[in-house]
């Protein structure tokens, strides 16, 4: 015991010196003024009509990033689903038996999904987009595995279909936009004035393939952790 | 005083940050990670990005606890049954 | 006195210092656990004070969010930068994925060997 002590005082030290000698570095960091941000704000309002730049730096100057992060979600949850093998003929452990969650989850659930596709939906007006709202959608399945233990299961073929039917439709929107306006995922719709609900072109498609691809990941992410085999 | 407010937050982080280190019970130290979480929510609101900070707030504090807390309910059931 | 509190380098310092203590906490209980769990949870941390660095940075006091809505009619120079709000938005989304990743992967370590420390991890029968 008294060597592990030791050894942490130790580990701490040199630790510690290594941080305070980097914070020497990055105490006498001066920002630039002009920067890609300041450029991007200010063609932000001519290129994409959004209200919200956030959201046009993710699915519009940086589009091509946002497919390959969605392909390291997809191939991480892939790796997740091979390790833990299968969900059929398993039990929920995650399940809190308690009544008035059971009947009170009935009305909750579709509020949550409403307010999920609501976020996602204004991603261009609004703080929010297509990975929150995508997230709120998940915890709305999240909690009908927590009310209703073993009587609720996924429909697996239909969050498979929405899964491949959103990242092929990405795609395809990037490849289409490349045959009409010559660039990836570029704007080929009307653009529309900033500040109203159809508007910023091609930006809110882009987030609700986003936002379906993301739900049906993380549902099927808690999907895979709280299933066991055989445990009573 | 937003100066004031983001020091007394990172105080109130760092100490979470060690009560999460240095406790021994995994549940608990799971639940001061997600209000470990709650406070970062916060700063990233007064740095004025509300989009990091409903993302973390989802994900953070959310999804992430559960992840975590049924990763230790696998555990436990195993130790149970042997 | 107060009002020096209230400048940006002195924000920044904060920020600076603060995020790298806790990156230091986090390093520590990396290098020092013994727990599987408990080193992930570390990770976790690390994570957290490297966002909190990165979007601290490009805070000035009196800039605004990077949105339009019924107040700030234009996009200015007077808003924060877009582009590591995005970066880090995505980069949260990644964090959880793989860090589930990794937790898989205790549980699958934990089925097949009974085991979660990492000091007692002897498979290839090293060290003995």
């Amino acid at each position: 015991m008294r060597k592990f002590t030791i050894r942490s005082i130790f580990i701490s030290l040199i630790v510690s010196i290594m941080i305070v000698l980097l914070l020497q570095i990055f105490l006498q960091f001066d920002l630039v003024t002009s920067s890609a941000g300041s450029f991007v704000l200010n063609i932000n309002e001519k290129s994409t009509e959004s209200a919200n730049a956030v959201t046009s730096v993710v699915t519009y100057f940086r589009g091509f990033d946002t497919l390959g992060e969605v392909t390291i979600l997809f191939l991480s949850i892939f790796g997740i689903g091979l390790g833990l093998d299968g969900y059929r003929d398993k039990f929920n452990i995650f399940a809190y038996e308690n009544t008035l969650l059971k009947i009170a989850v009935d009305t909750l659930f579709p509020l949550i999904i409403l307010f999920g596709v609501y976020i996602i939906i204004h991603g261009h007006l609004s703080p929010g987009g297509g990975f929150q709202g995508g997230v709120i959608i998940a915890s709305a399945f999240l909690l009908m595995f927590l009310a209703k233990s073993n009587d609720f299961s996924l429909k697996h073929n239909i969050l498979e279909l929405a899964e491949s039917l959103s990242g092929a439709g990405f795609i395809l929107l990037g490849l289409l936009s490349i045959l009409i306006v010559n660039r990836f995922l570029g704007n080929f719709l009307p653009l529309g004035k900033v500040g109203e609900l159809f508007s910023g072109g091609v930006i809110p498609l882009i987030y609700i393939f986003v936002g379906i691809k993301v739900s049906a990941e993380i549902t099927s992410l808690v999907e895979y952790f709280i299933r066991i085999k055989d445990v009573k | 005083m937003i100066g004031l407010i983001i020091l007394a937050i990172f105080i109130t982080l760092i100490i979470l940050a060690i009560a999460i280190i240095q406790n021994d019970d995994l549940p608990h130290s799971v639940v001061l990670f997600m209000g470990f979480g709650l406070g970062s929510v916060i700063l990233y609101f007064l740095f004025s990005a509300p989009d990091v900070a409903l993302t973390e707030a989802v994900i953070g504090t959310g999804v992430s606890g559960v992840v975590f807390l049924v990763t230790l309910l696998q555990i436990r059931s195993k130790e149970i049954k042997k | 006195m107060l009002s020096s509190l209230n400048q940006t380098p002195f924000l920044h310092g904060v920020i600076t210092i603060g995020s790298f203590t806790i990156l230091m906490i986090g390093l520590i209980g990396v290098l020092t656990k013994r727990n599987l769990f408990k080193i992930f949870l570390s990770f976790a941390i690390i994570e957290t004070s490297l966002f909190l660095y990165f979007i601290g940075m490009h805070f000035e006091i009196g800039k605004t969010a990077p949105i339009v809505s019924s107040e700030v009619k234009r996009f200015s120079l007077n808003m924060t930068d877009p582009i590591p709000q995005a970066m880090i938005l995505t980069t949260i989304v990644i964090g959880i994925a793989v860090l589930s990743l990794g937790l898989s992967f205790i549980i699958n370590y934990f089925k097949l060997t009974n085991n979660m420390r990492v000091d007692e991890m002897n498979e290839l029968g090293e060290g003995k």
